[in-house]
């Protein structure tokens, strides 16, 4: 164990990638990452560093400062308008080296999933993805302040619990939604500004048009108090399209897991689950679904579950408040019909 | 002429897995193992491309001896050559060490100008591999594809890139990763299916590849699972009775009862 701690003694403290979205606002996720982030700073007596690579990133310190890291590392240049695969992986490897931070956390994005495993590469290090929980553990074994890293596991109802004991940094990648930012006030955040330094010439992808911008539907399922979502019980797209009328009723989102978006009954955007979104509703209606855990992991926040399912020993059934043993596609539209007698009474 | 490799993976069909309810572990032996969906698609891109601009496609995989038959697939597909990396000294290999695994064997099996994997795995979804493989053999990886074609030398690809859509240029050798919106997988021919287990099938094990056993398997990856539970977050399970119309009236009496229903 001395060995252990005496090799990773120079490794200190705790990074967050603070991704910046759409070159416009910080990230939630990231903010969210801060705030756990700020915790596990603390639980380790360390710093807390927010990384920040943007196009005029001086105007999102403020708000990056206000979730209370201790310092904040920035880089600004018009070549991190938007995430690139060759330039950020390089400039953050050399932050790495010269500073080294004991943990790094990513928002599990799209920029996130391509930045974090280049540099568990480049590090030989570990990393866990898709994250739902984070805590430090002082082990006999392992040594002390070890990231403890909780992940869905055998696509099935398990949690893996993971450790990188061996090597530094300690990276993951966390779902957004998972936690909960907050702000705080009265914390002096040192500012520190990082040269672009990036030989342009080196990269091997070059433009041949000017690209056009295309905006993905946003759907914002995770703000939604109320979502109605839809698994491989609805059988068929038709099925599947009364949840946008049950959902204009009641006021709230549509929402679906693997298969619906597989067939192509609605596109990704809607997916809730490990490489979909996390949520956390007041109710959440399950018609059809069956209670996989990459789904079920992201809502088991809602206030109040319903399923609705043939199949009554179905996963789902475990974590619901009420269960409904029908068919989802029948009962769907018997429960439209008495929620619009309902609204005209 | 091109020269393709397709790394592709053998999984426990997840859709069709059966659980133990006690353990919470997925039984390997009694779900059908599958090719991976993604990868699927990863092939047919390696067809097309092949299709067109004529290729020779070899197929990898890091597996068991079972994984043979995700191989003989490939081969009943229309692939040309298949390679099977199997050693017990691999097994509990993180993504990292998968990924080393593969960059090695391909570097041994090269050159090629195209490699091509899927996006993510159903068993495991990391999708680590295709980037750690970018790094471990220094050659740019390409995703959200929409179109691609070849001229001289270079790739000339049209893809999405963040809320982008891209028309890009990249010179030879590349990766790609394929996801399902990519294609639509072709159905091998019945003839191909009787006879492609009569194929050859290439081993490689840990002595072709190089490295040593510490490299490797569970001593060499840097993760650890130190405990796997059952997830647990049961609730109380009030099941409504009566006919389909009583309970969607129960339904709406108790979303009014939670101030949900508000009129």
């Amino acid at each position: 164990m001395a060995r252990v701690d005496n090799k990773f003694k120079d490794y200190k403290d705790v990074w967050v990638f603070t991704e910046i979205q759409d070159h416009e606002r910080v990230l939630e996720g990231a903010l969210e990452l801060l705030t756990k982030g700020r915790e596990i700073a603390d639980t380790l007596k360390v710093k807390l560093y927010a990384v920040v690579f943007a196009l005029e990133a001086e105007q999102y310190l403020s708000v990056i400062e206000r979730h209370a890291p201790d310092a904040i590392f920035y880089c600004s240049d018009k070549a991190l308008k938007h995430y690139d695969s060759q330039i950020f992986p390089e400039l953050y490897t050399r932050l790495i080296q010269k500073y080294k931070p004991s943990i790094v956390l990513f928002p599990s994005t799209e920029a996130g999933a391509d930045l974090a495993p280049r540099l568990a590469q480049r590090f030989s290090t570990g990393l866990t993805s898709h994250c739902t929980d984070l805590s430090i553990l002082d082990s006999h074994e392992h040594g002390r302040g070890i990231l403890v890293m909780k992940r869905p596991a055998y696509s099935g109802n398990a949690i893996a619990t993971v450790i990188c004991p061996r090597t530094r940094p300690q990276m993951a990648t966390v779902q957004q939604g998972v936690f909960e930012k907050k702000e705080t006030t009265g914390r002096k955040t040192e500012i520190r500004n990082i040269p672009f330094e990036f030989d342009l010439s080196k990269l091997r992808i070059s433009s041949l048009e000017a690209p056009v911008r295309w905006d993905k539907p946003k759907v914002p399922l995770e703000q939604a108090s109320i979502v109605v979502a839809g698994g491989r019980g609805l059988e068929t797209k038709r099925n599947f399209d009364r949840l946008y009328e049950l959902s204009e009723i009641l006021g709230g989102e549509v929402g679906a897991t693997r298969v619906p978006v597989f067939n192509n009954w609605c596109g990704e955007e809607r997916m809730i689950g490990q490489t979909g979104k996390t949520i956390h509703p007041r109710l959440y209606l399950a018609f059809g679904v069956s209670g996989q855990i990459q789904h079920t992991a992201s809502v088991v926040d809602s206030e109040i579950i319903v399923s609705i399912n043939t199949n009554k020993s179905a996963p789902i059934t475990e974590l619901s408040d009420y269960v409904i043993t029908e068919d989802a596609g029948t009962f769907l539209l018997c429960l439209i019909e008495h929620l619009k007698r309902e609204k005209r009474t | 002429m091109l020269s393709i490799i397709v790394c592709i993976k053998q999984v426990p069909d997840t859709q069709k897995a059966l659980f133990d309810p006690k353990t919470g572990i997925i039984g390997r032996n009694c779900a059908d193992n599958i090719m991976n969906p993604d990868d699927l698609h990863a092939i047919e891109m390696a067809l097309s491309i092949k299709d067109m601009y004529g290729a020779k496609i070899t197929t990898i995989t890091m597996g068991p001896p079972q994984a043979v038959d995700v191989l003989n697939e490939a081969y009943a597909l229309g692939v040309d050559n298949c390679v099977l990396i199997s050693d017990p000294r691999f097994a509990g290999s993180d993504s990292l060490i998968t990924s080393k695994v593969l960059s090695r064997a391909i570097t041994r099996l090269g050159p090629f100008d195209i490699i091509i994997t899927g996006c993510e795995a159903i068993d495991g979804n990391t999708a680590h591999v295709g980037f750690q493989l970018s790094e471990f053999l220094t050659i740019p990886l390409l995703t959200q594809i929409h179109n691609f074609q070849i001229n001289s030398g270079h790739a000339i690809i049209e893809r999405l890139y963040g809320h982008e859509y891209q028309k890009i240029q990249v010179r030879l050798p590349l990766l790609l990763a394929i996801s399902k919106n990519t294609n639509r997988v072709r159905i091998p021919r019945l003839y191909e299916l009787k006879t492609c287990t009569d194929r050859k099938i290439h081993m490689m094990t840990m002595d072709d590849i190089g490295g040593s056993d510490q490299e490797y398997g569970t001593a060499g990856s840097p993760t650890v699972v130190v405990d796997t539970e059952i997830f647990s977050h049961k609730r109380e399970r009030e099941v409504f009775a009566g006919d389909c119309s009583e309970k969607a009236d129960m339904l709406i009496h108790k979303l009014k009862k939670h101030n949900i229903l508000k009129y």
